[in-house]
């Protein structure tokens, strides 16, 4: 298809409905993966994707960064999926445990183990366990901007990545013990 | 350890990646998206609004609808007095000044890209005597645009532009896999085309061998709905093919497209429920890998029109040459190493000899120590393999097997001396025990791969049923075994040696055919039409040909019972048919066109695989 950002951008700005549809569903691949993260299904992750499109719509008027496109749509599309999680978990609570135990998984396991198979680990992670460790893990925050945006302190969201990948680590190699992947390079 | 944490969150990010994204419902999600936009559009400074009390937005409210009605009068008496203004906005009046419809009351319009100017932004109305054309550049301040009148070139434009969009639209999702180039690997693919590509096996459009990282992307359409949706056809030379299935396999890194180096090949095996041997390798240079991106901008689907060649065999079950491994070197070491000091030689010992290695150490150094200033043994499972070579040893079971082998027919060992022609009724055995042991293990391999292209995995359980399955393999039962497996075979294997187009077809055998025509109602053309026509009984696609104003069909297998598909432009909408008939008739009229959606359409076409 032929694809001319900026005629699309000034076509939503104008609220022309076929460069809004371009626009969607140009970003639907890419975003809906990050969506999925943290919804449980794909209605959730829909209900999420159309939040941040709403959103963008409604503020694309005030974009001005040209070639940022794609990282002010995340950015949006990011948020969107942490308010929707705040919803649902109605608070994260302060853990005052230290953590000292780094956490490590066999390379080896990532070779029998897909990505979908990860996602459904992830998917099982306690809610705000799950929230922090797509967050640090996925979108790339600091503890300190995870501690920011959900409200707890930075030892926190530090207990739940470590948490995390303890549950993640325990289930991948029960995962990877039961099955072996062919699938694989080499 | 900080690096094995960060290496845990690289892999799940190189995993997450690799992910294709769940497309499935995007149009479920754009649906519900509209019905959001309809009711909550353009409140830029609604977030503004927020703070303020009820009151004072009631306030803010009736300020506003002041303003707007001023600067609507502003706005009338400028343009009674202003007859240019210096807008970049191109607008064009339409003839029908009766209607004058805004822009954003206009949802059933069609927006597209000019094909000419790649800057403008085509907004046709739903009547398709409109258009409105909006400039990249456009001052959005500016005022609304008039409309003209399209010309013919222009509406075929604007509609080949339309049907393009749409078949984008209903096209599957190519899948990525990323694949270590200096190793190789396997891949299988969704639907179970299974690919094995060697080490070092791509070259840039230079010719110079890839490392590292390459995307290998893959197409599969083995389904009706699926070649439809892609507008491909089974015709070589205007013959009938029937087909097992279609593949494009390209390769990319950098963005840029791979070549399968010549002295390398890609092993592929696709799927299949009803195996027949006849099936045939045929390729296509209509849509060459190597140009451009593996995508459809340069080739656009309603355009397309391969032609497919004939590119070579199955891999057939192997047959077994007749050559075994003559221990013609017998007291050979398998390798010397040659030192400024010392000679060493390496020998190897068949793990079936009764000798330990001591005992034939002494033996070789009694009869190589004038040679060799150091000899060593070592015990191996198949002393072949130390020299690259595989060895069969057959039934042959107690044999001090020392060193290298030649791998020969039974009359070259004779001839070159190798062995005594007393002997030959001994090597004689061993071929035969040493084709039973190779079929075994071809057999067991096959067994194995269908495993795998059934299950996707190949969990250890899958092992055991080879190992059981080749354990039951008595020699007399072999030819029996041999037939039932051809008859249960999962998969067609090809070897391929170029990336693209790869379609797994036989030719029709069919000799009574005829051609025909189907007539379109007279407000449409035909040459806005992509249509084929579908077999039911056997897996075959064929073109239709726009001839005047009709689409004909030739080389149809007469009584044959089909589909005709078509999908094509009435009114600036897309519209479609779909209708059975039986092959006889020399036109076929059709006067039920359906407007569509991508949706629809997919979903219309998914009911030739129920059929």
């Amino acid at each position: 298809m032929n694809i001319n950002i900026p005629i699309i951008v000034r076509g939503c700005q104008q609220n022309d409905i076929h460069c809004q549809e371009q626009l969607y569903k140009l970003f639907y691949p890419e975003m809906i993966k990050v969506c999925s993260r943290y919804a449980n299904d794909s209605d959730g992750a829909g209900t999420i994707f159309n939040n941040a499109m709403l959103r963008i719509f409604k503020s694309i008027g005030e974009y001005k960064e040209e070639g940022k496109l794609n990282a002010w749509i995340k950015k949006i599309v990011v948020h969107c999926c942490i308010d929707f999680c705040k919803k649902k978990v109605l608070y994260v609570q302060n853990i005052d445990e230290e953590v000292n135990e780094e956490v490590s998984i066999s390379s080896g396991v990532f070779n029998v183990i897909s990505a979908k198979e990860i996602q459904k680990i992830i998917g099982l992670l306690p809610a705000s366990t799950g929230i922090v460790f797509n967050m640090y893990v996925y979108e790339g925050f600091t503890h300190k901007q995870i501690g920011e945006n959900l409200g707890i302190s930075d030892g926190t969201s530090k207990w739940h990545l470590s948490e995390a990948k303890k549950i993640l680590k325990s289930k991948m190699e029960n995962f990877s013990s039961t099955s072996t992947k062919v699938n694989a390079a080499g | 350890m900080q690096q094995d944490n960060n290496d845990i969150e690289n892999n799940l990010r190189q995993l997450e990646n690799q992910q294709l994204p769940d497309l499935s419902n995007m149009d479920k999600h754009w649906q519900q998206m509209q019905q959001m936009l309809s009711a909550d559009i353009k409140p830029k400074a609604a977030r503004k609004l927020s703070f303020l009390s009820f009151y004072g937005r009631r306030l803010f409210l009736a300020a506003a609808i002041i303003t707007v009605v001023f600067a609507a009068l502003v706005y009338r008496y400028a343009q009674t007095n202003t007859t240019k203004n210096s807008t970049n906005l191109i607008a064009k009046k339409s003839i029908d000044k009766k209607e004058n419809p805004s822009i954003q009351n206009n949802l059933q319009n069609t927006a597209i890209l000019n094909p000419k100017e790649e800057n403008q932004l085509l907004i046709q109305h739903s009547n398709n005597n409109t258009v409105l054309v909006v400039t990249a550049d456009s001052d959005l301040q500016s005022p609304p645009a008039t409309e003209v009148a399209m010309t013919e070139a222009e509406k075929d434009e604007a509609a080949k532009k339309m049907i393009a969009t749409f078949y984008n639209n209903i096209q599957k999702p190519i899948q990525e896999f990323t694949i270590n180039a200096d190793k190789g690997g396997s891949i299988i693919a969704n639907e179970g085309t299974v690919f094995t590509i060697p080490a070092s096996a791509f070259t840039d459009q230079d010719g110079k061998i890839i490392s590292g990282d390459v995307e290998v992307m893959v197409e599969e359409f083995y389904k009706y709905a699926d070649m439809v949706a892609a507008n491909l056809t089974t015709v070589s030379d205007n013959k009938q093919l029937l087909t097992g299935g279609m593949i494009r396999l390209t390769a990319k890194v950098d963005g840029k497209n791979l070549n399968l180096r010549s002295s390398k090949d890609i092993k592929l095996a696709m799927p299949t429920t009803t195996y027949d041997p006849e099936m045939r390798l045929f390729t296509s240079e209509s849509e060459p890998a190597n140009a451009g991106m593996a995508s459809y901008a340069s080739y656009a689907v309603q355009n397309r029109n391969i032609d497919w060649d004939l590119a070579g065999q199955q891999d057939v079950f192997p047959i077994y040459d007749g050559k075994t491994n003559f221990p013609d070197d017998l007291d050979q070491p398998y390798v010397v190493i040659k030192t400024i000091r010392k000679r060493i030689a390496k020998f190897a010992l068949s793990d079936k000899s009764s000798l330990t290695t001591d005992q034939m150490e002494k033996i070789l150094k009694e009869k190589f120590g004038d040679y060799y200033d150091e000899i060593k043994v070592k015990r191996q499972i198949d002393p072949g393999r130390s020299s690259g070579s595989i060895i069969y040893r057959g039934t042959i079971e107690k044999e001090n097997v020392i060193g290298d082998s030649s791998r020969m027919t039974l009359e070259q060992a004779i001839r070159t001396r190798v062995i005594d022609k007393k002997e030959t009724a001994l090597y004689m055995e061993r071929i035969k025990a040493d084709s039973i042991l190779y079929l075994k293990r071809v057999i067991a391999y096959r067994f194995l791969n269908a495993l795998q292209i059934e299950q996707k995995t190949a969990p250890k359980e899958n092992f055991q049923a080879v190992y059981n399955y080749t354990k039951s393999i008595s020699p007399d039962s072999l030819e029996r075994i041999y037939n039932d497996y051809v008859r249960k075979q999962k998969a067609y294997s090809f070897t391929i040696k170029k990336m693209g187009w790869i379609n797994c077809d036989k030719y029709s055998n069919c000799s009574n055919k005829t051609n025909f025509v189907i007539n379109l109602p007279v407000d449409v053309k035909a040459d806005k039409f992509v249509s084929q026509v579908v077999f039911i009984s056997t897996h075959s696609v064929m073109p239709g040909r726009t001839l005047n104003n009709q689409i004909g069909f030739q080389h149809i297998p007469l009584d044959a019972g089909v589909y005709v598909v078509g999908l094509g432009e009435r009114n600036g909408k897309v519209v479609s048919f779909m209708q059975k008939l039986r092959v006889g008739r020399s036109e076929v009229n059709i006067n039920d066109l359906q407007e569509t959606t991508p949706e629809a359409f997919r979903k219309k076409i998914a009911e030739l695989d129920i059929n």
